[in-house]
């Protein structure tokens, strides 16, 4: 019987090791806008075999040992009338989240997928608070279609990593969780 | 008065003719509550009843829908795709129709809803007056799509359009005629309006059939605009086309299902979740009422742009009715694939045309 445990044991740490699968939230998601948008990068993730805690009002206290914090940025008024809280406390909340998780040690992946469609006042307010906290950022195509993400990034060191679709992402945030540990 | 008895053959032969172009038009011409739907059901139609059966005040009024089932007899999951909620929203109704002409279930079971609100699809477009009748050649020669109205025909309602409209939920819409509108009216009333009630044995239907997840399919204008220049979205992300909306218990299910129809069809929908604010949506209240997940897709439609007249709801180059309707059923396949991935339940329909055969051909040749 005991030697049937540890046989599961090692059959299930060999598996961890070797399928690349990340059990412990090495990821938590937050919006940054309150739009649906982080639950599609979520299940991006799971795809990719990364299980990520999304918070949706994810706050400093709430950030655990995660290596890396992604916030997924479209504005939603409809989100923020749900979650009960205005443009300048998202932006206030975010921004704290943000610097806490750099002050663990954490690194903050930007992300915008939503293309030309989420655009508009409300998401470009977020947009422009979002891309100086970021250590990377991924953009689909056509979120961009202005320049706004490129205007931004210019004179920086801060790599802007395209993708033509949602689906798409998977192979940039690949690379960046690989490069920052979690795969 | 003397007759001519070489012309009464003449006149009889006319009287025949007659009648029988008056039945062969009756389906697609006659309004009010002598509008039949022409609908042709396929091999895998199980069982065709009318709505009426889950609640009975609607026999023989203009709001007794037929019901479709596709019934594989095997255990599975049970999935329900609703068209024409707005008689306007042609390729709803069509998506449906192009399902239950041609699907086969082989698991589980699906029921399919064709034209929804029956009501609102025997009168004419009040919004953009596009043409009441649309040919396309199907399998079987000529066959003319109805398109109808946003709302149940006044004469159907059984009262007055109030001043504001407080729905079952207590949301108060500033129009009146949105009584009429049956995606404001959920989770319905037994001793509500007619389309209160058409909303409460729909209901009735997800919760006796245990229906898993449901699909409610729509069309908005599209992303096009007059004048290249003009903002594409007035006031900010107000686009509803290329949408897909979920119950916030579906949420990640949508998601799993919108990036494979990305792999699919190449066709990028927005997630939404329900706003629990806004009440009397189909989305939110089928959700909040049943153990049913539901999720409300939006495609573009050429004949809900304000700035066009009559737009082709057909064969628009852009937007071709056939794009339209392997939007909603790729979305519902995808749906079902991720129910099965989420909950383990499995809804098998074989024989729906994939998105680049129906690109590919006329929306004619995948009905009966």
């Amino acid at each position: 019987m005991k030697n049937s445990v540890i046989r599961i044991v090692l059959a299930c740490a060999v598996f961890a090791v070797f399928s690349g699968v990340s059990f412990a939230a090495d990821v938590v998601l937050t919006p940054f806008g309150q739009s649906p948008d982080a639950m599609m990068v979520k299940v991006v993730l799971k795809k990719l075999g990364v299980e990520g805690r999304l918070e949706k009002i994810l706050a400093t206290e709430d950030l655990q040992d995660e290596k890396v914090l992604i916030t997924v940025v479209a504005g939603s008024s409809k989100g923020l009338g749900e979650a009960g809280i205005d443009k300048d406390a998202e932006i206030a909340r975010v921004k704290n989240v943000a610097a806490a998780a750099k002050a663990k040690g954490m690194k903050v992946l930007v992300m915008h997928i939503g293309g030309k469609g989420r655009r508009g006042t409300l998401t470009d307010m977020f947009i422009v608070e979002a891309v100086p906290m970021a250590d990377k950022l991924i953009v689909v195509e056509g979120g961009d279609y202005d320049g706004l993400f490129s205007g931004l990034v210019e004179g920086t060191d801060l790599e802007m990593l395209p993708a033509k679709s949602v689906r798409e992402t998977g192979e940039p945030l690949q690379q960046v969780l690989s490069e920052w540990g979690v795969l | 008065m003397s007759k001519n008895p070489l012309k009464q053959p003449v006149r009889r032969a006319a009287t025949v003719v007659s009648l029988i172009a008056i039945f062969l038009l009756l389906p697609v011409t006659a309004w009010g509550k002598n509008f039949t739907p022409d609908v042709r059901p396929g091999k895998g139609v199980t069982e065709q009843y009318k709505l009426s059966r889950y609640f009975s005040p609607l026999k023989g009024t203009n709001m007794d829908t037929d019901v479709f089932v596709l019934d594989s007899g095997k255990p599975g999951a049970t999935g329900l795709l609703i068209g024409g909620t707005h008689g306007n929203e042609l390729a709803g109704s069509v998506a449906a129709l192009v399902a239950l002409e041609n699907a086969v279930v082989t698991n589980g079971k699906l029921i399919v809803i064709p034209y929804t609100n029956l009501s609102a699809q025997s009168v004419a477009d009040t919004r953009n007056k596009v043409s009441r009748q649309h040919l396309v050649r199907s399998r079987s020669g000529d066959r003319y799509l109805p398109y109808g109205d946003r709302r149940t025909d006044p004469a159907d309602q059984g009262s007055e359009d109030p001043e504001k409209y407080i729905n079952p939920g207590g949301y108060v819409l500033e129009n009146g005629k949105e009584a009429r509108n049956l995606n404001r009216t959920y989770p319905g009333k037994s001793d509500g309006t007619r389309t209160e009630q058409l909303s409460y044995a729909l209901i009735a239907l997800i919760r006796q059939e245990q229906v898993d997840f449901s699909l409610d399919m729509h069309e908005a204008d599209t992303p096009e605009r007059d004048k290249p220049d003009d903002d594409y979205r007035p006031g900010g992300n107000k686009r509803l086309s290329y949408t897909l909306v979920a119950h916030p218990r579906g949420l990640e299910m949508a998601a799993f299902a919108l990036l494979a129809m990305e792999e699919d069809t190449g066709i990028s929908l927005k997630l939404e979740e329900s706003n629990p604010k806004y009440r009397g949506l189909s989305h939110l209240e089928i959700g909040n009422a049943t153990n049913s997940l539901s999720f409300l897709s939006e495609s573009p439609n050429p004949g809900q742009d304000r700035w066009r007249s009559d737009g082709d709801v057909i064969n628009e180059p852009k937007y071709p009715l056939t794009h339209r309707v392997g939007l909603h059923l790729r979305l519902f396949k995808h749906l079902a694939e991720a129910f099965v991935v989420y909950h383990g339940k499995v809804l098998k329909i074989e024989k729906l045309p994939e998105y680049s055969e129906l690109m590919a051909a006329d929306i004619g040749q995948f009905l009966n």
